[in-house]
Protein backbone atom coordinates (compact mmCIF):
# COMPACT_ATOMS: atom_id res chain seq x y z
CA UNK A 1 0.00 0.00 0.00
CA UNK A 2 1.59 3.30 -1.19
CA UNK A 3 1.70 6.24 1.09
CA UNK A 4 -1.21 7.94 -0.70
CA UNK A 5 -3.56 5.00 -0.14
CA UNK A 6 -2.36 4.83 3.84
CA UNK A 7 -2.80 9.18 3.43
CA UNK A 8 -6.57 8.48 2.08
CA UNK A 9 -6.90 6.09 4.83
CA UNK A 10 -6.26 7.82 7.82
CA UNK A 11 -8.35 10.74 6.16
CA UNK A 12 -11.18 8.55 5.99
CA UNK A 13 -10.64 7.10 9.53
CA UNK A 14 -10.81 10.57 10.74
CA UNK A 15 -13.88 10.99 9.15
CA UNK A 16 -15.53 8.47 10.55
CA UNK A 17 -15.51 10.77 13.44
CA UNK A 18 -18.46 13.00 11.92
CA UNK A 19 -20.64 9.46 12.19
CA UNK A 20 -22.94 11.47 14.19
CA UNK A 21 -26.15 12.26 13.85
CA UNK A 22 -27.03 15.74 12.30
CA UNK A 23 -27.11 19.09 14.77
CA UNK A 24 -31.11 19.16 15.61
CA UNK A 25 -30.36 15.51 17.36
CA UNK A 26 -27.93 16.62 19.78
CA UNK A 27 -30.00 20.08 20.31
CA UNK A 28 -32.28 17.29 22.48
CA UNK A 29 -29.73 15.85 24.12
CA UNK A 30 -29.52 17.94 27.34
CA UNK A 31 -33.33 18.15 27.94
CA UNK A 32 -33.34 14.26 27.12
CA UNK A 33 -30.44 14.05 30.02
CA UNK A 34 -32.28 15.80 32.44
CA UNK A 35 -35.74 13.70 31.93
CA UNK A 36 -33.37 10.68 32.34
CA UNK A 37 -31.45 12.30 35.20
CA UNK A 38 -34.74 12.96 36.94
CA UNK A 39 -36.40 9.53 36.18
CA UNK A 40 -33.48 7.67 37.58
CA UNK A 41 -33.76 9.80 41.18
CA UNK A 42 -37.27 8.86 41.24
CA UNK A 43 -36.25 5.15 40.41
CA UNK A 44 -33.85 5.45 43.19
CA UNK A 45 -35.70 7.14 45.61
CA UNK A 46 -38.59 4.84 45.12
CA UNK A 47 -36.46 1.94 45.29
CA UNK A 48 -34.81 3.22 48.77
CA UNK A 49 -38.80 3.76 50.44
CA UNK A 50 -39.60 0.24 49.22
CA UNK A 51 -36.37 -1.21 50.88
CA UNK A 52 -37.05 0.71 53.79
CA UNK A 53 -40.95 -0.37 54.06
CA UNK A 54 -39.95 -3.85 53.79
CA UNK A 55 -37.23 -3.95 55.96
CA UNK A 56 -39.59 -2.90 58.31
CA UNK A 57 -41.73 -5.37 58.75
CA UNK A 58 -38.68 -7.08 59.83
CA UNK A 59 -39.05 -7.00 63.72
CA UNK A 60 -34.94 -6.22 63.68
CA UNK A 61 -35.41 -3.25 61.28
CA UNK A 62 -38.69 -1.53 63.49
CA UNK A 63 -37.70 0.79 65.76
CA UNK A 64 -40.80 0.10 67.66
CA UNK A 65 -40.95 -3.30 67.56
CA UNK A 66 -37.11 -3.55 68.26
CA UNK A 67 -37.93 -1.60 71.53
CA UNK A 68 -40.70 -4.02 72.14
CA UNK A 69 -38.27 -6.71 72.27
CA UNK A 70 -35.65 -4.89 74.34
CA UNK A 71 -37.90 -4.35 76.86
CA UNK A 72 -39.04 -8.05 77.35
CA UNK A 73 -36.13 -9.44 77.11
CA UNK A 74 -34.69 -6.88 79.87
CA UNK A 75 -37.68 -7.91 82.17
CA UNK A 76 -36.49 -11.43 81.13
CA UNK A 77 -33.12 -10.70 82.96
CA UNK A 78 -34.73 -8.76 85.74
CA UNK A 79 -36.71 -12.20 86.30
CA UNK A 80 -33.87 -14.26 85.65
CA UNK A 81 -31.54 -12.63 88.14
CA UNK A 82 -33.93 -11.91 90.46
CA UNK A 83 -34.40 -15.86 90.71
CA UNK A 84 -30.84 -16.56 90.57
CA UNK A 85 -30.31 -14.48 93.48
CA UNK A 86 -33.15 -15.23 95.62
CA UNK A 87 -31.70 -19.14 94.94
CA UNK A 88 -28.10 -18.46 95.85
CA UNK A 89 -29.22 -16.19 99.12
CA UNK A 90 -30.93 -19.61 100.47
CA UNK A 91 -29.74 -22.04 102.92
CA UNK A 92 -30.31 -24.62 100.15
CA UNK A 93 -30.00 -25.39 96.94
CA UNK A 94 -32.22 -28.52 96.94
CA UNK A 95 -35.08 -29.94 98.30
CA UNK A 96 -32.54 -33.42 98.89
CA UNK A 97 -30.22 -31.31 101.13
CA UNK A 98 -32.99 -29.76 102.62
CA UNK A 99 -34.51 -32.46 104.06
CA UNK A 100 -31.59 -33.98 104.56
CA UNK A 101 -30.55 -31.12 106.49
CA UNK A 102 -27.06 -30.67 104.68
CA UNK A 103 -27.60 -27.25 103.33
CA UNK A 104 -25.27 -24.67 105.00
CA UNK A 105 -27.11 -22.60 107.75
CA UNK A 106 -30.42 -24.81 107.65
CA UNK A 107 -33.39 -23.65 109.70
CA UNK A 108 -34.05 -27.14 111.85
CA UNK A 109 -37.21 -25.63 112.80
CA UNK A 110 -39.00 -25.77 109.88
CA UNK A 111 -37.58 -30.07 109.56
CA UNK A 112 -40.51 -32.66 110.27
CA UNK A 113 -38.71 -34.13 113.03
CA UNK A 114 -38.90 -31.06 114.87
CA UNK A 115 -42.37 -29.95 114.19
CA UNK A 116 -43.06 -33.41 114.64
CA UNK A 117 -41.43 -32.80 118.13
CA UNK A 118 -41.93 -28.94 118.91
CA UNK A 119 -46.05 -30.01 118.29
CA UNK A 120 -46.12 -32.49 120.90
CA UNK A 121 -47.00 -35.03 117.89
CA UNK A 122 -43.68 -37.23 117.60
CA UNK A 123 -43.84 -39.53 120.65
CA UNK A 124 -42.78 -42.77 118.72
CA UNK A 125 -38.95 -41.20 119.02
CA UNK A 126 -36.20 -41.29 116.62
CA UNK A 127 -35.52 -44.60 116.88
CA UNK A 128 -38.72 -45.83 116.17
CA UNK A 129 -39.82 -48.56 113.08
CA UNK A 130 -43.01 -46.31 112.48
CA UNK A 131 -41.04 -42.81 112.19
CA UNK A 132 -41.13 -43.07 108.45
CA UNK A 133 -45.22 -43.08 108.35
CA UNK A 134 -45.08 -40.63 111.04
CA UNK A 135 -42.96 -38.50 108.11
CA UNK A 136 -44.88 -39.50 105.62
CA UNK A 137 -47.64 -38.55 107.40
CA UNK A 138 -46.38 -35.39 107.96
CA UNK A 139 -45.28 -35.02 104.55
CA UNK A 140 -48.82 -35.26 103.04
CA UNK A 141 -50.58 -33.08 105.53
CA UNK A 142 -48.89 -30.47 106.14
CA UNK A 143 -45.58 -29.89 103.52
CA UNK A 144 -46.74 -30.81 100.27
CA UNK A 145 -46.68 -32.99 97.03
CA UNK A 146 -42.64 -32.49 96.36
CA UNK A 147 -41.69 -33.55 99.74
CA UNK A 148 -44.40 -36.26 99.54
CA UNK A 149 -42.88 -37.19 96.33
CA UNK A 150 -39.30 -37.29 98.06
CA UNK A 151 -40.54 -39.40 101.02
CA UNK A 152 -42.21 -41.99 98.16
CA UNK A 153 -39.44 -42.37 96.78
CA UNK A 154 -37.06 -42.69 99.27
CA UNK A 155 -39.28 -44.73 101.76
CA UNK A 156 -41.83 -46.22 99.11
CA UNK A 157 -43.37 -48.71 102.38
CA UNK A 158 -43.88 -46.07 104.46
CA UNK A 159 -45.64 -43.89 101.76
CA UNK A 160 -47.93 -46.87 101.20
CA UNK A 161 -48.77 -47.48 104.91
CA UNK A 162 -49.61 -43.74 104.89
CA UNK A 163 -52.06 -43.66 101.80
CA UNK A 164 -53.45 -46.89 103.35
CA UNK A 165 -54.25 -45.19 106.41
CA UNK B 1 -7.33 38.66 35.02
CA UNK B 2 -6.26 36.33 31.41
CA UNK B 3 -7.77 33.06 32.95
CA UNK B 4 -10.96 35.65 34.16
CA UNK B 5 -11.56 36.75 30.30
CA UNK B 6 -10.84 33.71 29.57
CA UNK B 7 -14.05 32.65 31.17
CA UNK B 8 -15.96 35.08 30.40
CA UNK B 9 -15.77 34.36 26.88
CA UNK B 10 -15.44 30.17 26.89
CA UNK B 11 -14.93 29.36 30.12
CA UNK B 12 -11.98 26.00 30.65
CA UNK B 13 -13.39 22.53 31.35
CA UNK B 14 -11.78 22.77 35.16
CA UNK B 15 -13.60 26.18 35.81
CA UNK B 16 -16.43 24.93 34.22
CA UNK B 17 -16.21 21.58 36.64
CA UNK B 18 -15.31 23.16 39.69
CA UNK B 19 -18.84 25.58 39.13
CA UNK B 20 -20.68 21.81 39.05
CA UNK B 21 -18.75 20.56 41.53
CA UNK B 22 -19.83 23.81 43.83
CA UNK B 23 -23.60 23.24 42.83
CA UNK B 24 -24.34 25.01 39.59
CA UNK B 25 -26.19 22.89 37.39
CA UNK B 26 -26.02 25.14 34.22
CA UNK B 27 -21.75 25.07 34.54
CA UNK B 28 -22.32 20.47 33.84
CA UNK B 29 -25.10 21.76 30.98
CA UNK B 30 -22.43 23.25 29.51
CA UNK B 31 -20.16 20.30 29.72
CA UNK B 32 -22.74 18.09 28.45
CA UNK B 33 -23.18 20.74 25.28
CA UNK B 34 -19.72 20.88 24.87
CA UNK B 35 -19.23 16.88 24.91
CA UNK B 36 -21.98 15.43 23.24
CA UNK B 37 -20.99 15.37 20.00
CA UNK B 38 -17.09 13.55 20.98
CA UNK B 39 -18.98 11.22 23.30
CA UNK B 40 -21.48 10.82 20.87
CA UNK B 41 -18.58 9.13 18.25
CA UNK B 42 -16.28 7.39 20.43
CA UNK B 43 -19.58 5.86 22.17
CA UNK B 44 -21.06 5.09 18.49
CA UNK B 45 -17.91 3.76 17.19
CA UNK B 46 -17.51 1.34 19.67
CA UNK B 47 -21.48 0.18 19.54
CA UNK B 48 -22.41 0.99 16.03
CA UNK B 49 -25.87 1.39 16.77
CA UNK B 50 -27.60 4.72 17.23
CA UNK B 51 -30.29 3.48 19.29
CA UNK B 52 -27.70 1.77 21.63
CA UNK B 53 -25.63 4.53 21.11
CA UNK B 54 -27.99 6.55 22.38
CA UNK B 55 -28.08 4.97 25.70
CA UNK B 56 -24.81 4.26 26.31
CA UNK B 57 -24.46 8.14 25.68
CA UNK B 58 -27.08 9.37 28.98
CA UNK B 59 -25.35 6.36 31.03
CA UNK B 60 -22.02 8.04 30.72
CA UNK B 61 -23.68 11.47 31.13
CA UNK B 62 -25.70 10.70 34.39
CA UNK B 63 -22.63 8.49 35.59
CA UNK B 64 -20.27 11.61 35.31
CA UNK B 65 -22.73 13.74 36.86
CA UNK B 66 -23.17 11.44 40.01
CA UNK B 67 -19.27 11.43 40.34
CA UNK B 68 -18.10 14.62 39.17
CA UNK B 69 -17.38 14.95 42.89
CA UNK B 70 -14.90 12.20 42.74
CA UNK B 71 -12.68 14.65 39.36
CA UNK B 72 -9.45 15.60 41.11
CA UNK B 73 -8.12 17.28 37.80
CA UNK B 74 -5.17 14.98 37.94
CA UNK B 75 -6.09 14.22 34.29
CA UNK B 76 -8.28 16.49 31.78
CA UNK B 77 -11.70 16.23 31.82
CA UNK B 78 -12.14 15.11 28.85
CA UNK B 79 -10.14 11.67 29.40
CA UNK B 80 -12.04 11.56 32.32
CA UNK B 81 -15.01 11.44 30.19
CA UNK B 82 -13.87 9.57 27.50
CA UNK B 83 -12.99 6.71 30.10
CA UNK B 84 -16.54 6.82 31.70
CA UNK B 85 -17.71 6.57 27.66
CA UNK B 86 -15.34 3.84 26.82
CA UNK B 87 -16.10 1.80 29.60
CA UNK B 88 -19.83 1.95 29.51
CA UNK B 89 -19.56 1.03 25.96
CA UNK B 90 -17.38 -1.76 26.30
CA UNK B 91 -19.60 -3.40 29.44
CA UNK B 92 -22.26 -2.82 27.11
CA UNK B 93 -20.87 -4.78 24.03
CA UNK B 94 -19.94 -7.28 26.76
CA UNK B 95 -23.61 -8.00 27.89
CA UNK B 96 -24.78 -7.55 24.24
CA UNK B 97 -22.70 -10.13 23.22
CA UNK B 98 -23.62 -12.40 26.28
CA UNK B 99 -27.64 -11.66 25.53
CA UNK B 100 -26.72 -12.92 22.06
CA UNK B 101 -25.01 -16.23 22.90
CA UNK B 102 -28.06 -16.61 25.04
CA UNK B 103 -30.18 -15.68 21.68
CA UNK B 104 -28.71 -17.86 19.81
CA UNK B 105 -28.71 -20.99 22.68
CA UNK B 106 -32.78 -19.91 22.48
CA UNK B 107 -33.29 -19.75 19.06
CA UNK B 108 -31.46 -23.51 18.70
CA UNK B 109 -34.15 -24.54 20.61
CA UNK B 110 -36.58 -22.34 18.68
CA UNK B 111 -37.78 -20.21 21.25
CA UNK B 112 -37.95 -17.33 19.41
CA UNK B 113 -36.07 -15.10 16.22
CA UNK B 114 -32.79 -13.01 16.43
CA UNK B 115 -33.38 -9.65 15.31
CA UNK B 116 -29.85 -8.28 14.76
CA UNK B 117 -30.39 -4.81 14.73
CA UNK B 118 -27.09 -3.59 14.74
CA UNK B 119 -26.56 -5.41 11.39
CA UNK B 120 -29.62 -3.69 10.14
CA UNK B 121 -28.24 -0.05 11.44
CA UNK B 122 -25.07 -0.45 9.43
CA UNK B 123 -26.67 -1.55 6.43
CA UNK B 124 -28.52 1.63 6.47
CA UNK B 125 -25.17 3.89 7.72
CA UNK B 126 -23.34 2.64 5.15
CA UNK B 127 -25.55 4.06 2.24
CA UNK B 128 -24.19 7.70 3.40
CA UNK B 129 -20.30 6.72 3.44
CA UNK B 130 -17.54 6.71 1.08
CA UNK B 131 -16.46 3.18 -0.56
CA UNK B 132 -13.38 3.45 1.38
CA UNK B 133 -15.19 4.11 4.75
CA UNK B 134 -17.14 1.24 4.39
CA UNK B 135 -14.33 -1.06 3.59
CA UNK B 136 -12.68 0.76 6.59
CA UNK B 137 -15.86 0.00 9.02
CA UNK B 138 -15.65 -3.88 7.49
CA UNK B 139 -11.85 -3.85 8.51
CA UNK B 140 -12.50 -2.55 11.91
CA UNK B 141 -15.31 -4.80 12.66
CA UNK B 142 -12.65 -7.71 12.01
CA UNK B 143 -10.48 -5.96 14.96
CA UNK B 144 -10.75 -7.06 18.48
CA UNK B 145 -12.42 -4.97 21.06
CA UNK B 146 -9.31 -3.59 22.26
CA UNK B 147 -7.76 -3.17 18.80
CA UNK B 148 -10.79 -1.11 17.72
CA UNK B 149 -10.69 1.03 20.59
CA UNK B 150 -7.40 2.15 20.58
CA UNK B 151 -7.52 2.88 16.59
CA UNK B 152 -10.83 4.90 17.73
CA UNK B 153 -9.50 6.90 20.33
CA UNK B 154 -6.12 7.69 18.03
CA UNK B 155 -6.97 7.73 14.26
CA UNK B 156 -10.63 8.75 15.16
CA UNK B 157 -10.98 11.07 17.83
CA UNK B 158 -7.34 12.36 17.67
CA UNK B 159 -5.82 11.77 21.40
CA UNK B 160 -2.14 11.22 22.07
CA UNK B 161 -1.06 7.96 22.83
CA UNK B 162 -0.73 9.46 26.57
CA UNK B 163 -4.14 10.07 26.90
CA UNK B 164 -5.46 6.57 25.60
CA UNK B 165 -3.67 5.16 28.19
CA UNK B 166 -5.18 7.13 30.70
CA UNK B 167 -8.34 6.29 29.03
CA UNK B 168 -8.23 2.74 28.88
CA UNK B 169 -5.99 2.24 32.41
CA UNK B 170 -3.14 0.49 30.53
CA UNK B 171 0.89 1.61 30.03
CA UNK B 172 1.64 4.06 27.58
CA UNK B 173 3.68 1.22 25.22
CA UNK B 174 0.48 -1.65 25.27
CA UNK B 175 -1.37 1.51 23.86
CA UNK B 176 1.73 1.79 21.02
CA UNK B 177 1.51 -2.02 20.76
CA UNK B 178 -1.95 -2.36 20.74
CA UNK B 179 -1.96 0.50 17.51
CA UNK B 180 0.90 -0.63 15.52
CA UNK B 181 -1.09 -4.05 15.57
CA UNK B 182 -4.34 -2.97 14.18
CA UNK B 183 -3.00 -0.50 11.80
CA UNK B 184 -0.83 -3.99 10.61
CA UNK B 185 -4.45 -5.79 10.21
CA UNK B 186 -6.41 -2.62 8.78
CA UNK B 187 -3.65 -2.69 5.95
CA UNK B 188 -4.23 -6.18 5.73
CA UNK B 189 -7.47 -6.26 5.72
CA UNK B 190 -7.62 -3.16 3.27
CA UNK B 191 -5.75 -4.93 0.78
CA UNK B 192 -7.30 -7.46 0.81
CA UNK B 193 -10.64 -5.99 0.17
CA UNK B 194 -8.99 -4.59 -2.84
CA UNK B 195 -7.38 -7.61 -4.26
CA UNK B 196 -11.40 -9.17 -4.16
CA UNK B 197 -12.62 -6.04 -5.84
CA UNK B 198 -9.81 -6.28 -8.16
CA UNK B 199 -10.76 -10.14 -9.56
Amino acid sequence: MSMENIDKVQKALAGLRDEVPSDSYFSGVLSEFHSRQRNQQLVSKSLAFRLTESLKDLWFFNPARLVQASAFSLVLLFFTLNGLNQSWNSNSTSLVNWYRGEGAQLNSSLFPEQYLTSNGIDSLGAGSLARPVELAALSLAEIGSERTQYVMNTTPAAYDSVVAF
Amino acid sequence: MDSNQTDSIEPSDLSLVKRAQSGESRAFDLLVIRYQKRLYSVIFQIIRHHHDTEDVLYQTLIKAHDNLSGFKGDSGFHTWLYRIAVNRSLNFIRLRKSNREMSIHANEEGDFDIIDEGVVNEVELQENRSELQNKLNVSLSKLSEDHRTVVNLFDIQGLSHAEIAKILGCSDGTVRSRLHYAHKQLKNYLFDVKKGDRS
